[in-house]
């Protein structure tokens, strides 16, 4: 057994090598995982899945808190038997901000030993006043979604992005969450090692949460379309075309998206179209007809909208939210979605009317 | 002869005498190629060898030939998915039309659909009959200049910012602008996201000031020192300090919301704001302080945002000019040159690869054009001689056709 501080470490970061030496050394096979890790698997991941906070106990116990470490790897195969992939993110960001609110705690060595253990390639800076730098190619490599850590923002010289202790911890955080996302779905031989009573019980959490999301979307898209509750991406591009103006290429083909994966009718989005300065009766119901019936088109995620430049404040208006129709379902769903303090709801850019009228 | 079967012998004869080099890696990209008027009309192509590469171009003499930055394991499988991306280039286009230069008003020509009307500039719709317009765009020296401009800045930002310092080559499109492209093996596997972030970092979209560190602290006047600043930091200071080094009051004034006299009462502790501006102090003078540091900072930023064609930057399956081929727009090359010879590169002649030999056309309608170094008039159905390099340029973009003997 390992001294009680690696332990620590590896029940606080369960992606980490430590955790999985933890792992292979408790002798434990995926026939036989105790009741206690399996209920500690099931908790980390509703908690994940749910968005609730999962406070690690804090533990004495070598046995508990190995338990805890085993619970990790146990909830990723639970996770992979649903083979959804936007759980697989979930679980990949939760995972990703616990060890962000640790991160921020710890001593420099420990960020240290993590990154080495991510393989992360780092170096010290020279120059007072920066804790950390790293190759510009490897800070690339790595998905950032916070505002502060997009290169633009950052402190680039000669190839290196020069990171604050902060900064650094939330690098690590970044890297925490594409490693454990690019771990999903594991190996389909552990799957099959999972005692087949347990397969069953996860196959009927993830029907159940499936079905509240199916039950859910189907209420938000049996009612009228209601523009004012469009994400501002999409109200924006509305409005824009609405009032005569030509999109771009990518502005019209993900409005068109967009208004088909809400189902707003045909003649509908033909009728907002013919406002184009370029439009064309043929082409552009061509584009419709193919978008609806033919191959399905999923509607841009908001990373894709920013990739374009069309979101609006760099989703300052949209906490939380990662693609333009969990906004809209939220806001039909359950009234407005969460906003920064001192933010209001955006006003429709569409005007006053909530409905697409005849 | 028509128009479109006398540049397509021109293209052949080029091809018969020239061997195209580029581009490197031909065995791992995906080809597409135009015929007259139709940019790309077949894609999904591949090819082994450069020499296979040529003698489609002899054989087959397309008007426009293009190549994927991505690099393929099956460049010529289909669907997309098929091809299995190994990785990629990168890829910069800058195009005169999204520059917005004033020259582009005296050469830009409109023309009514619906009755015919025409004339010169950005005219949406028709002055006569409301009817939309369409709109042709020509470029001059003046524009290209301005496109230069930015493909050094890019080169700049990339070899001080990123520390690149190989692998990166330059040409003209042949037709607007220009490409760069970078071949560097430790940017090869840079996923989609990791792109989208270096163009962002070289548009300066999503910059925000206040995580440069900038407009900040309690009172809005946080500030960077210029010795430590990096990235945007040391950019936007730069043109700040240089700006208000040599700005009038008048200046000031339109700029931000200080009126004149108050911004020549301001100028008057220049050096101290300038001081302070390097030690990381941004200098408080009221309380239009902050608004006053905002307009000054945002606009510094400003004129370091490269306009970059974002849709070819961040989709590495479009297929883009290949270095070295002809545009069949303009029948000009897509010419390749050393970096260091961008600053003095006059794309409309040192493209031309055509005779001075005398065509007759007879031209439909031109603004005054530049190619070859030289100046034509604009003209409007006339018949004219004209040395072919200018003749295959008016047919190969329909502004003209050959004349009957």
């Amino acid at each position: 057994m390992l001294p009680l501080g690696e332990l620590r470490f590896a029940q606080n970061y369960p992606f980490s090598a430590t955790a999985q030496s933890v792992v292979k050394n408790s002798g434990i096979s995926l026939e036989s995982v105790p009741k206690a890790v399996l209920q500690r698997a099931r908790i980390l991941l509703s908690s994940a899945l749910e968005g609730k906070e999962h406070n690690l106990s804090v533990q004495e116990d070598s046995e508990l808190i190995v338990n805890e470490v085993l619970a990790f790897p146990v909830a990723k195969i639970l996770l992979s038997f649903s083979k959804n992939s936007s759980y697989f993110d979930r679980f990949a960001e939760f995972i990703a901000e616990s060890s962000f609110k640790r991160l921020e705690l710890e001593r420099n060595e420990i960020l240290f030993d993590l990154a080495q253990e991510l393989g992360l390639k780092f170096g010290l800076p020279e120059e007072k006043g920066f804790f950390a730098e790293i190759p510009v190619q490897e800070y690339l490599r790595i998905p950032h979604s916070a505002m502060r850590m997009h290169l633009v923002n950052q402190k680039l010289l000669k190839g290196k992005v020069f990171l604050s202790q902060s900064e650094f911890a939330r690098f690590l955080a970044d890297a925490v969450r594409l490693k454990v996302f690019q771990s999903l779905p594991v190996k389909a031989e552990d799957l099959k090692k999972m005692p087949e009573s347990f397969k069953k019980e996860s196959l009927e959490i993830f029907a159940q949460v499936s079905e509240r999301q199916r039950q859910a979307m189907a209420q938000v898209l049996s009612g009228k379309i209601v523009v004012e509750s469009f994400p501002p991406c999409f109200s924006e591009l509305y409005s824009r075309l609405s009032s005569g103006e030509q999109l771009s290429h990518y502005g019209n083909f993900s409005l068109a998206s967009f208004l088909i994966a809400i189902q707003m009718p045909r003649d509908k989005i033909m009728e907002l179209y013919r406002k184009a300065p370029n439009f064309d009766e043929r082409v552009s119901g061509y584009h419709i007809d193919r978008m609806s019936r033919g191959k399905k088109y999923t509607p841009a995620s908001c990373n894709t909208m920013r990739s374009y430049g069309l979101c609006i404040q760099n989703g300052a208006l949209c906490p939380g939210i990662k693609n333009p129709l969990q906004y809209y379902r939220r806001k039909l769903f359950a009234g407005a979605p969460r906003l920064p303090e001192g933010k209001e709801a955006p006003e429709s850019a569409a005007g006053p009317e909530t409905e697409v009228k005849e | 002869m028509s128009a479109e079967e006398f540049v397509g012998r021109k293209f052949h004869e080029y091809y018969g005498a020239h061997f195209v080099s580029e581009p490197l890696n031909i065995e791992r990209r995906e080809f597409g190629f135009g015929v007259f008027g139709k940019k790309i009309s077949e894609r999904h192509f591949a090819f082994k060898s450069l020499q296979d590469f040529n003698h489609f171009l002899r054989d087959q003499v397309p008007f426009y030939a293009s190549c994927s930055p991505a690099h393929y394991e099956f460049p010529d499988a289909q669907p997309m998915s098929a091809k299995r991306l190994i990785g990629g280039d990168l890829l910069w286009e800058f195009d005169a039309d999204d520059f917005k230069t004033p020259c582009a008003e005296g050469h830009t020509l409109w023309k009514c659909p619906k009755c015919s009307l025409s004339g010169t500039g950005r005219q949406q719709y028709c002055t006569s009959c409301g009817e939309k317009t369409a709109i042709e765009e020509w470029v001059c020296p003046e524009c290209l200049d301005a496109v230069k401009k930015q493909t050094l800045e890019l080169l700049k930002t990339l070899q001080d910012d990123f520390g690149i310092s190989e692998g990166l080559s330059v040409n003209f499109s042949g037709s607007k602008g220009f490409h760069v492209h970078l071949r560097s093996e430790s940017y090869f596997k840079i996923p989609q996201a990791g792109r989208v972030e270096m163009l962002n970092y070289l548009t300066g979209h999503e910059l925000d000031l206040k995580e440069l560190g900038f407009l900040s602290g309690k009172r809005a006047l946080g500030s960077v020192a210029l010795k430590p600043a990096k990235g945007w930091q040391s950019k936007v200071l730069e043109s700040a300090i240089s700006f208000l080094e040599k700005c009038t009051a008048f200046e000031l004034h339109s700029l931000t919301s200080l009126r004149e006299k108050e911004a020549a009462t301001l100028l008057e502790s220049r050096e101290k704001i300038i001081e302070g501006l390097r030690e990381g102090r941004l200098f408080e003078f009221g309380k239009k302080s902050p608004e006053f540091w905002k307009a000054v900072l945002e606009k510094s930023a400003e004129g370091h945002k490269l306009k970059i064609d974002r849709q070819t930057s961040i989709d590495i399956a479009k297929i883009v000019r290949v270095p070295e081929t002809l545009h069949g727009s303009t029948g000009l090359l897509a010419k390749k040159f050393a970096m260091e010879e961008l600053a003095g590169f006059d794309a409309l002649k040192e493209s031309i690869v055509f005779s001075t030999n005398p065509v007759r056309v007879f031209v439909e309608r031109t603004p005054r054009f530049c190619v070859g170094g030289e100046w034509f008039e604009a003209m409007e159905q006339k018949e004219i001689e004209l040395p072919e390099f200018a003749a295959v340029f008016l047919l190969a973009r329909n502004s003209a056709r050959l004349a009957e003997k």
